[in-house]
């Protein structure tokens, strides 16, 4: 007896949204990070829970490509901050407003 | 004999060869360009008399080619055929053959008086006149023998351009570059109605030619024999519209009421220009318009009866204007106008001939006296007014005499040409006048206009050349050379003897065969002869003795003649003594209204100033408010708008997120509700 | 400067609302819709290792892949796999761009502070040479991570 697949969707879109609040209302882009982080995984639970459901692996798999990009867009988003750091001597996302009108 | 006529494009190109070796080497010449042109139209002379020749002795009797297609395409024409053709062509009648001889004799004879003219004068920038000599004596040798309308209308406008360089060759003056463009607006707004009748004949008909089966003038004909509609007119009404379309550039060039203001001030040019354009040949080409599609009109009584009453009206309308002018070449632009509202009565009232007689007579008198005025002028250090002048009989007898024969043509004496052709114009305009009122005021008209001419004309004589001399400069005239009087006795000559052509009255009286211009004019392509047009009269217009013809001929002779000798008898009797006075302004009233040419410079003035001016300021307005306004608006409205959007661009990531979910949420309930996904 | 992690509330909170808005739509529909399929039916087959199963189409060994239930029908994934860990290293190295600067031509390390305290040319020129052999340092340890990624992703 398994549980159905609805509470996975819902866990997995309770997870996209924590994320998300954590986007809309943090400043820190350690924390913007990790808000990413937790969404992509929303994202994998729910993957993995529709392979369950179809009885195929493909979503399985499709998780762990998820995760080595995750890995590669921490990379990349490390460097920004770092970059970001320097430039404004701040990791703070509201400081930059260069890129606007 | 036939070969020659291969040839005939040579006739209009050798004067375009003159115009550009004038413009271009005209500084490094002798003569600055003179001799140029003088070859040139003396060969053009020579192949026109060659060509006239040709007509006279070819079997055919005209020859008609067509030398280049620039344009041809389906033609969606009311009648006529499938497809039109634009086309350059020759057509060489008997009509054009005698048109090519006087354009071009006029034009070789005022090359030679220029150099007299112009070159001894020691006047600057002669290349450019020369060039434009040659421009127009190429326009208007190619709008001669022009076979179709279109290739007409545009030698038409040519000539109109070279007659704006040349009014306007003094251009440091004030008046003459005014007067150029005055000539070229008034002309062009009559160009006008041209065009839109050349465009209105070729989508009716097909087709644009002058003569042949295929031309737009049989194309008609069989319009109103069929009884047709064209464009949810009549046909008969339809060609009259059309007619008078055309017959608007015609008014226009030939100096015509009520478009003749021009031409008076167009004498602000060199007197040879006034001579060559503005006397004998460019204001002759409207006439010679309605002679060469004689054919068209013919068609249409309405336009005809419309031909002859401007003709008359403008006759006499312009002769009163020429009895109170001073200058000697304002006088002679007024008689123009006068005498070309002849030719058109005489076309009018169905006088083919005695139209196309009085054209060349005129051109050979008009030129004559256009040139003596320009000796006159010579003789008189540039003086062109008449009260300064006076006893110059004497001292200048070469000028005095052809003069005065190219005045008594003029008046319409006997024997000079004027009297023949202008007595025979009354004749045709009498005949058809009895039977029609209209014609029969027209004629009246004339009639009266023949009493004013022989009074300017000896007014103007006697006031020049008789009397004492009432200024220095004419008691001391400078002399004139061969290159003035060698045209003035060429052209004399040909006043005197021109008549000669066609003695219609004396056909009429005693039975001698005496018609030779009539005979000439019954050959040609079938449908362009004198019999054609005869035949096509014969539906238009009744005709009425008084009497017997022989009595209506000596009736019409006789007044005509009468009135002539007394409106001489009268400038004789005023201006033919020692110390003549201003006898015209005893006219009270009538004399400022005269002097002031009827205010038709006023009143064209207050058109233009007073109507024209304030609708182009209402539609500028228009344009500038409402047009500009919905531009400038469209977009005032989108740098508004994107400078109040551009401001959600404020560069914090997070507003950026915000954004981004609240567009997802809209899309997702968007999606929902209409995809049933909340129910 | 922010310092470190800090919890605020009051005004800075209200674009969450967004997300729990969000999340109520989509909640709606989860709920509205109704899966054929019970999860009961669902499932792997009993016996079979589901970790191999995964190695074996991540590596395109259909030989040995197991034919029962719907775990036959998985694809083969080996040229995203590779794919993927390109995309990976690439990454890496754009890191290392990102993260590196300029000083007068001279590669600097990631993260050294130009405007340091005064005097500070010195330990600036220490922490170049210092730099440069921490990248390295760095590199090895991303690459360290990459392969732990590539080969070891389940223990995340």
């Amino acid at each position: 007896m398994s549980v159905a697949i609805e509470y996975y969707v819902l866990l997995s879109m309770a997870l996209f949204c924590i994320g998300l609040f954590g986007i809309l209302t943090r400043r820190n882009a350690l924390m913007f990070l990790m808000s990413v982080e937790i969404m992509l995984n929303a994202a994998n639970i729910n993957l993995i829970a529709f392979a369950f459901y179809h009885g195929n692996l493909t979503g399985q798999v499709f998780a762990l490509f998820t995760m080595a990009l995750a890995a590669a867009e921490v990379a990349v988003g490390l460097g920004i901050i770092l970059v970001l750091y320097r430039n404004f001597r701040d990791v703070d996302v509201t400081v930059p407003t260069t890129m606007r009108w | 004999m036939e070969g020659l006529f291969d040839y005939a494009p040579a006739i209009a190109l050798f004067p375009l060869a003159a115009f550009v070796i004038a413009l271009a080497f005209g500084n490094y010449l002798p003569k600055k360009g003179a001799i140029p042109g003088i070859v040139a139209t003396g060969g053009s002379l020579a192949l026109s008399l060659a060509m006239l020749a040709a007509v006279a002795g070819g079997e055919e009797g005209y020859y008609h080619d067509t030398l280049y297609t620039w344009a041809a395409g389906d033609a969606a024409s009311e009648v006529g055929p499938e497809g039109i053709e634009f086309t350059f062509g020759i057509l060489i009648d008997p009509l054009a053959a005698l048109m090519l001889v006087i354009v071009s004799l006029i034009s070789f004879l005022v090359h030679v008086f220029s150099l007299g003219y112009m070159n001894d004068e020691g006047e600057t920038g002669l290349p450019r006149y020369y060039a434009g000599l040659g421009l127009f004596t190429f326009s208007m040798l190619a709008f001669v023998y022009a076979d179709n309308l279109l290739m007409a209308f545009m030698f038409f406008e040519l000539v109109g351009l070279c007659s704006f360089l040349l009014i306007g060759f003094w251009f440091r003056t004030r008046s003459a570059p005014s007067a150029a463009k005055k000539a070229f607006l008034v002309t062009r707004f009559g160009d006008y109605f041209f065009l839109i009748g050349v465009i209105a004949i070729a989508a009716t008909f097909g087709t644009l030619q002058f003569a042949g089966n295929d031309s737009f003038i049989a194309a008609a004909e069989a319009a109103i024999d069929g009884n047709e509609q064209l464009f949810g007119f009549g046909a008969e009404t339809w060609v009259t519209i059309t007619a008078l379309l055309v017959l608007g550039g015609v008014v226009g060039k030939s100096a015509q009421f009520p478009l003749h203001t021009w031409l008076p001030d167009a004498m602000e040019g060199p007197t040879t220009v006034s001579a060559l354009i503005h006397a004998a040949t460019m204001v002759a080409a409207g006439v010679y318009l309605v002679a060469r599609m004689f054919g068209y009109y013919a068609l249409s009584p309405t336009a005809l009866a419309i031909v002859a009453f401007v003709g008359g009206f403008t006759a006499l309308f312009a002769a009163t204007m020429g009895c109170v002018k001073d200058d000697v070449k304002q006088v002679l632009a007024y008689s123009t106008i006068s005498q070309y509202g002849y030719m058109m009565l005489g076309l009018g009232v169905g006088g083919y001939v005695a139209g196309v007689f009085h054209l060349m007579n005129h051109a050979f008198f008009k030129a004559l006296l256009f040139l003596g005025a320009g000796a006159v002028i010579i003789l008189m250090h540039h003086e062109q007014n008449m009260w300064k002048m006076g006893g110059l009989k004497d001292k200048a007898p070469v000028t005095y005499w052809t003069f005065v024969a190219g005045a008594l043509a003029l008046a319409g004496i006997i024997p000079f040409s004027g009297f023949w052709s202008k007595d025979e114009i009354l004749y045709d305009a009498l005949i058809v006048g009895l039977e029609e009122p209209l014609i029969l005021a027209a004629y009246a008209m004339g009639l009266v206009a023949v009493f004013f001419t022989g009074f300017y004309t000896f007014r103007m004589v006697f006031l020049t050349f008789h009397g004492k001399p009432r200024s220095e400069a004419a008691e001391d005239p400078h002399g004139v050379g061969w290159s003035i009087k060698l045209p003035l006795l060429t052209l004399g000559v040909l006043a005197v003897v021109a008549g000669i052509a066609n003695l219609a009255p004396v056909y009429k009286l005693t039975g001698i065969e005496l018609t030779f211009l009539e005979s000439w004019l019954e050959g040609g392509l079938e449908g362009t002869t004198y019999v054609a047009y005869t035949e096509l009269l014969g539906d238009v217009y009744d005709t009425g003795f008084i009497g017997t013809e022989s009595t209506t001929v000596l009736i019409a002779a006789g007044l005509s003649l009468a009135l002539a000798f007394s409106g001489a008898g009268v400038a004789w009797k005023l201006y033919n003594v020692p110390e003549p006075v201003r006898h015209t302004e005893k006219l009270g009233g009538a004399y400022d209204v005269l002097r002031s040419n009827y205010y038709q410079d006023e009143y064209q003035v207050w058109l233009a100033e007073g109507l024209t001016l304030p609708l182009a300021r209402a539609a500028d307005r228009f344009d500038q408010t409402v047009i500009d306004g919905t531009v400038d608006g469209v977009s005032t409205a989108s740098l508004f708008g994107s400078d109040r959007v551009k401001r959600i661009q404020t560069g914090i990531v997070t507003n950026y997120a915000a954004l981004l979910v609240t567009g997802f949420i809209v899309l997702l309930i968007v999606l929902g509700i209409l995809g049933g996904w909340f129910v | 400067m922010t310092t470190g992690p800090r919890l605020r509330l009051g005004e800075s909170l209200l674009p969450g609302v967004l997300a729990v808005a969000l999340f109520g739509v989509m909640a709606l529909v989860v709920l509205n819709t109704s899966f054929t399929t019970q999860m009961a039916d669902a499932g792997y087959p009993e016996g079979i290792s589901i970790t191999s199963e995964i190695g074996y189409a991540m590596l395109d060994l259909t030989a040995l892949q197991s034919t029962e239930g719907n775990v036959g029908n998985t694809e083969p994934f080996l040229a995203a796999f590779i794919l993927i860990a390109v995309v990976l290293d690439a990454a890496l190295d754009a890191s290392l761009v990102l993260a590196k600067r300029e000083s007068e031509g001279q590669p600097v390390a990631a993260l050294t502070s130009v405007s340091g305290s005064p005097g500070s040319t010195d330990s600036s020129q220490v922490a170049t040479t210092d730099g440069g052999f921490g990248d390295e340092a760095e590199t090895d340890v991303a690459r360290e991570d990459a392969s732990d990624t590539e080969t070891g992703g389940e223990d995340r």
